[in-house]
């Protein structure tokens, strides 16, 4: 009897719960609401303030948008426990919430393409003016489902393909794009192998991630095969389009790819390759510190780690060890990802057209930085990781919304979110 | 005499026969290859430290399973309690083997609290511990702030998985785990619990309590599973959306042919056996470099395999003992 009763209360706990959380507001419910929050705003603001993670003594924005509602924007993410993705988090919840007037609603971790459209369904539901998106199980889908549904979307940290954009590119609800092409993630892959060819190193250990599954890692992966073609060396695929085998001209380069298992059998094949004997050079397309690190720091702390990560604490850690476990970082900065959010901004304030491109949608490539040695990762790590001032202020931000600045254009912009280099940002902040 | 020896020789093959089998199978295929199965130190540590974590993980899970009680708990608890030990010991900059004994203790009060919780909430098990999994991955996320644990900078922590330190903590564990399961009323009461759980009850035997003493073991034997997974990657990811159940998959096997070897001599050691036996295939396939995805296909056939054995042993038995006959049968003719 006593487990019915508890079964039933949980039930209508659990109905109420989702009633409470859904459903919309009436208009003179949401106007005494916005009075309400008008008049307590900057008491609520410093008791935000004080409560947010690491964004307690940035400035606050010059400009003044209290007048208009707080609007709710969704945000997919891949992977919840992700640094780079609670770095974003962070980001917008602390700083960007803060300064507009916003509200994010995150998506739980999406691994898959049903995954992502209910998630975009819940969205949708819980009355979310605009979409930012960091998954990408089925782009297309999901824009198309934003455009019946009369949902913004825009990519916070990628791309669309050639085609993809070419289909897509006209729908009124598709924002855009700001991340790195794919071109951009094998470049940045050739980058790495080629500065340790060109260092003279010859004893490699190659790590593909998820090749031939994970898009980024296979652009990657290419760059790594480039780099090492044009060395003179001869690779040969693997089957079913499996990484394959390097031979020739002087380098040993050794291969490994796939994700960790329970039984350890991932973690012995790392301690074996790396046990190797005369290996100079770690290449990883993804994860260098959290599967290479400790085995490298036990086996071999000379070995140069190289990966593709975030200016995240774990990276500083690993740069500043004793001796240093990683040697060259590209990486992603937490506020690369307020560009598109001012691009969506305004598209839910009803500018839109101040950020389309002729008339369609936007792609703007948005690459990574690059650190080499301590000395450059600290410095990037300092400005990547500012909490007085984030790379993207809401200042920065304000010249290209058109609710602050009448005169905000998508030339302007498109220029604004293509500068991310560091010594862009130096410049912005000047 | 005769017979005596003969039922010795029975259990020495029933208790060793597939561990032995398994390791000549593998060092076979890897010497047609041209390569040795254990080449290096590194191969001896990839195969003790697997024996450990699935050995000890099979024994956390049996407490519970062989009761009825499905735990799906048991990798949270595992990540969990490293993740706290780990943030301890490096706040107040403790020795390793103060973050060895604190992921245990840790690890035996969080398996303390899931089994209050099957006690007192009176739900089935399965249920109770979907929630208490729910729960622990989130506080992974919550003590980290979602940005997990790296040790990789501190070479002294990751020793405590040594091979060394390894090997001590797999006889350490075996002598505990045949000593509480056998030796104690604990152990008396949770065997006449498996096999007749009302008349147990009725004969005085309490079975909450009992239950509580296996879910506090069960979290202290993942707590070593815990430290020994952080100090070989070097960093512990946080946990969500079940994402650690996945961990008590690999003792399955062990589990099986542990029960399947403690008809010959006692279920622990068949467990450690059925462990050792997953780390020889774990071993055979870093030296024959098998991909992920034919390591799972393996994995997977091989536990498919044994259990149809299991199932249809009986069969075997009678098919074997008819062919025996025909042949004397076929000879006094």
């Amino acid at each position: 009897m006593r487990k019915r009763v508890l079964a039933m209360l949980l039930c209508i706990t659990m109905t109420v719960g989702s009633l409470a959380g859904c459903g919309q507001q009436k208009p003179a419910e949401q106007a005494a609401e916005t009075s309400e929050a008008d008049a307590n705003e900057s008491a609520a603001a410093a008791e935000t303030t004080s409560e947010s993670d690491g964004y307690e003594a940035a400035a606050q924005a010059s400009f003044d948008l209290s007048s208009v509602d707080t609007i709710k924007l969704g945000v997919l993410i891949y992977d919840s426990t992700d640094a780079e993705v609670v770095a974003f988090k962070n980001y917008y919840q602390n700083y960007i919430a803060q300064n507009f007037p916003v509200e994010f609603v995150y998506s739980e971790g999406i691994a898959t393409a049903e995954e992502e459209v209910s998630a975009i369904e819940n969205f949708i539901n819980m009355n979310c003016k605009g979409i930012i998106s960091f998954s990408d199980q089925d782009r297309v889908a999901s824009i198309k489902l934003c455009e019946e549904a009369k949902v913004y979307y825009a990519v916070g940290a990628g791309t669309l393909s050639d085609e993809q954009y070419e289909e897509l590119k006209g729908y009124s609800y598709y924002v855009g794009s700001i991340g790195p092409s794919l071109e951009n993630e094998e470049v940045i892959g050739y980058d790495m192998a080629k500065h340790y060819i060109d260092a003279g190193y010859k004893n490699f250990l190659v790590y593909a991630g998820g090749y031939p599954y994970v898009d980024m890692h296979m652009k990657r992966t290419a760059g790594f095969i480039r780099a090492f073609e044009e060395a003179g060396v001869t690779y040969t695929p693997g089957d079913n389009g499996n990484f394959g085998t390097f031979a020739g001209d002087g380098y040993k380069i050794d291969t490994i790819d796939g994700f960790p298992d329970e039984a350890g059998a991932f973690f012995g094949t790392v301690g074996q390759k790396v046990g190797e004997p005369d290996l100079e050079v770690v290449l990883t397309a993804a994860l260098g510190v959290e599967l290479f690190g400790a085995s490298i720091a036990q086996i071999n702390p000379e070995i140069k780690l190289a990966t593709v990560a975030s200016y995240t604490d774990a990276y500083k850690e690993a740069f500043n060890a004793e001796p240093a476990q990683l040697d060259y970082l590209t990486g992603k900065y937490a506020s690369s990802i307020g560009p598109v959010f001012a691009a969506m901004f305004n598209a839910v304030t009803g500018n839109i057209d101040c950020v389309r491109d002729n008339g369609n949608a936007f792609r703007i490539d948005q690459g990574y930085w690059t650190a080499i040695g301590t000395e450059e990762f600290n410095t990037l790590f300092e400005i990547a990781n500012s909490t007085e001032k984030p790379a993207y202020t809401a200042d920065d931000l304000s010249p290209y919304i058109k609710l602050v600045n009448d005169a905000a254009n998508f030339a302007d912009f498109k220029a604004f979110a293509e500068a991310y280099t560091i010594e862009d940002i130096q410049a912005l902040h000047k | 005499m005769k017979k005596q020896g003969k039922q010795f020789g029975k259990r020495i093959v029933g208790t060793f026969g597939i561990p032995v089998f398994t390791l000549l199978l593998f060092m076979l295929i890897c010497n047609l290859r041209g390569i040795a199965l254990f080449n290096t130190a590194g191969h001896m540590l990839t195969f003790i430290r697997s024996t450990v974590v699935i050995g000890f993980t099979s024994w956390a899970l049996s407490l519970n399973l062989t009761s009825g009680r499905f735990d799906f708990s048991i990798g949270a608890i595992a990540l969990l309690s490293s993740v706290i030990a780990a943030r301890v010991t490096l706040i107040y900059d403790l020795p390793a083997f103060a973050m060895f004994l604190l992921s245990v203790i840790i690890g035996a009060v969080l398996g303390l609290i899931s089994g209050l919780l099957y006690v007192l909430l009176k739900l089935p098990p399965i249920i109770t511990s979907l929630g208490v999994t729910l729960i622990y991955e989130a506080m992974t996320f919550v003590v980290t702030k979602g940005e997990g644990v790296l040790l990789s900078t501190s070479l002294h922590l990751l020793k405590i998985s040594s091979t060394r330190n390894l090997i001590i903590m797999a006889l350490t564990g075996l002598i505990i785990m045949i000593f509480i399961c056998n030796e104690t009323v604990f152990g008396y009461e949770m065997r006449a619990l498996q096999t007749g759980q009302l008349i147990a009850v009725n004969t005085g035997i309490r079975e909450h309590i009992n239950a509580v003493i296996c879910y506090t073991l069960s979290g202290a034997l993942m707590g070593v599973v815990g430290v020994v997974n952080l100090t070989t990657k070097g960093t512990a990811s946080v946990a969500l959306n079940f994402s650690s159940i996945s961990t008590m998959f690999v003792a399955f096997l062990p589990m099986f042919v542990g029960g399947f070897i403690g008809r010959y001599s006692e279920e622990r050691l068949g467990i450690l056996l059925g462990a050792i036996t997953s780390a020889l295939i774990t071993l055979g396939f870093v030296r024959l470099e098998v991909s992920n995805q034919m390591q799972s296909l393996i994995n997977a056939l091989i536990l498919l395999l044994f259990l149809i054995f299991l199932n249809n042993e009986g069969k075997l038995k009678m098919i074997w003992a008819k062919s025996k006959t025909g042949i004397r049968d076929g000879e006094t003719k």
